[in-house]
């Protein structure tokens, strides 16, 4: 029981957080690209990654904590339905090179985006949970 | 901070209510998809993302008012997908040298996503 409430609560801070990026007005921005869902979803893929890597080979942490980040907030903040939304607007405008890009970029950022979180997790939380927490002064 | 929060708190409402069911629906039916079917291949976030994508064509196409589509578009089905764990997945199984399986589930997921999606806006304008 305990995990669906964690879930839930992240679940709806997440949906909420998104929506609010989502609904960010940008003057300047003048190009095809809906560069709010493509922050969000690079962002959360960092976030994810690290959190996920760090919880599973590096800190001990409380499963049910680890459900209501990762798959509550972190799910909840990231999107899949708006990006096929998006590119399918892109495609259906005639806009097919902006939707291709789109895509590309989403994943290839997102991609690099979970690289990075899993490295930053290995590297620079072990190093800092090795010489604070386990006081090991080798490093 | 008036003016961070554009719109009213009911739509934000709306949206976190969607989250909380879109989320705890993705844990549970992953869940039961992972349980049912043995395999490495992150099929259960294959299934959710893609149904997701053709739900969200549905709700779109149906003419629905705003304050349904921020309850079942904005808030359950962007919660219930998720492109994090994708990713996530998707790099673990290039991590595991399994280069070939992380090219088709990635290059799977969209494709069937966007026609999902399109697929969902035709049945949607039939209703």
């Amino acid at each position: 029981m305990r995990k669906y409430i964690f879930i839930g609560v992240g679940g709806f801070l997440g949906a909420i957080l998104r929506f609010w990026i989502k609904t960010i007005p940008l003057q300047n921005y003048k190009e095809l690209l809906p560069i709010n869902t493509l922050f969000i979803n690079v962002t959360g893929s960092f976030i994810l990654a690290l959190i996920t890597t760090a919880a599973l080979e590096i800190l001990k942490m409380d499963v049910d904590i680890r459900l209501g980040i990762c798959t509550g907030f972190l799910g909840a903040y990231t999107t899949f339905s708006t990006l096929c939304k998006e590119a399918s607007e892109l495609i259906n405008r005639g806009y097919y090179f902006s939707s291709l890009s789109y895509i590309v970029n989403s994943v290839i950022l997102g991609l690099a985006a979970a690289y990075f979180g899993v490295i930053v997790a290995r590297e620079v939380i072990q190093k800092y949970v090795n010489k604070h927490i386990n006081g090991d002064e080798s490093i | 901070m008036v003016k961070l929060l554009r719109g009213d708190i009911m739509e934000f409402l709306l949206v976190g209510i969607g989250g909380i069911f879109g989320s705890l629906t993705r844990f549970s039916l992953g869940k039961l998809i992972s349980n049912r079917c043995k395999t490495y291949f992150p099929i259960g976030t294959a299934f959710i993302n893609i149904t997701g994508a053709i739900l969200l064509g549905i709700i779109s196409s149906i003419g629905a008012s705003r304050n349904l589509y921020l309850l079942f578009g904005d808030g359950f089905l962007g919660a219930y997908t998720t492109f994090s764990t994708f990713m996530y997945e998707g790099f673990n199984l290039f991590q595991e040298n399994d280069k070939l399986n992380g090219f088709i589930y990635i290059l799977m997921s969209i494709i069937l996503g966007i026609l999902g999606y399109n697929i969902g806006t035709k049945i949607g304008s039939l209703l």
